[in-house]
């Protein structure tokens, strides 16, 4: 029974058009994102013998130096 | 809930419902996380600590890159968390936003990405099926979260079915353990959404394609006209 008028709803109440129009509206432009200040950049220490950061590794937007056992994406 | 159908039909009306609560604001999930900022910055977390939901065992934070993206299209990216006791957080996957907030794909990464622990695929779906965001404290972009991640729970089944796949193909005479701290590895599979194709299929066509004929069909005029 409820499964039924849960069809019915569905059915009666929502169209191809409702569901465009709510996803449109939610379309609203982002901030661009602007690199961090230059006080607020991460200090990454190099131990001796160790690689320096590749400027092109800059993966979830932190660099990473090759080697250490830093997750960029971590929480 | 153990009707597919049904799942996909309940939650795909939950996410309408939210998007037409955001459509009202006229904001989205990623202007919801973000609030009042003043601008945004590459590299750092929004909210910094992560954002609670479902009950506070999921948890998931949105940043920018400053050089390379998941997608040639994407403003930044969510990396989605789920609790598994003692204070550890396994990630379940990344799911990337174009500039205007939408979602476009799903990712999974290699583990030394995110850390924490490596979850296998049966575990990390288990724990999908415990998440919901009844509560009425639930933010906006929470409940929005939980719609998308129940919504796609087929999706994800596949997109973590392809990550161990690749991890498999990748170890070349390697542990596990060494592949997945493996920093020449990072993207592991990948996944497009449409969201609004979804959201037909599962409203409209399964509507229709469940009603039985000449009854709810014949009453529902989008069900005569795809």
């Amino acid at each position: 029974m409820k499964r039924n008028q849960t069809r019915m709803i569905i059915g009666t109440a929502i169209s191809a058009a409702a569901i465009a129009v709510a996803i449109d509206h939610t379309r609203q432009r982002l901030p661009e994102p602007e690199q961090q200040l230059a006080s607020q950049e991460a200090v990454i220490i190099i131990d001796e013998g160790e690689e320096l950061p590749d400027e092109n590794n800059v993966d979830c937007g932190k660099s990473v130096a090759r080697g250490r056992r830093s997750s960029p994406c971590s929480l | 809930m153990h009707n597919p159908t049904a799942h996909n039909s309940y939650w795909s009306l939950r996410l309408l419902a939210i998007l037409q609560e955001m459509a009202a604001q006229k904001t989205n999930v990623v202007l919801e996380l973000l609030g009042n900022i003043g601008h945004l910055e590459t590299g750092r977390p929004y909210p910094e600590t992560g954002l609670l939901f479902a009950a506070d065992r999921w948890r998931a934070f949105y940043h920018c890159h400053e050089a390379t993206s998941m997608h040639q299209k994407e403003h930044g990216h969510f990396h989605i968390f789920t609790a598994i006791g003692n204070q550890a957080w396994a990630h379940v996957a990344g799911l990337s936003i174009d500039a205007e907030g939408q979602p476009l794909q799903w990712f999974t990464v290699n583990r030394w990405v995110t850390d924490g622990p490596w979850l296998e695929r049966d575990r990390l779906l288990s724990q999908l099926k415990t998440a919901a965001a009844d509560s009425g404290e639930e933010s906006l972009a929470g409940r929005w979260l939980v719609a998308l991640l129940q919504l796609y729970h087929d999706t994800l089944n596949g997109l973590l079915i392809r990550r161990d796949e690749q991890i498999q193909l990748k170890l070349k005479g390697r542990s596990k353990i060494e592949a997945l701290d493996d920093r020449d590895i990072y993207t592991l599979a990948t996944q497009s959404i449409d969201l609004q194709s979804m959201l037909e299929k599962h409203l409209l066509q399964n509507a229709c394609a469940d009603a039985e004929p000449g009854r709810h069909a014949a009453r529902n005029p989008v069900c005569n006209s795809i």
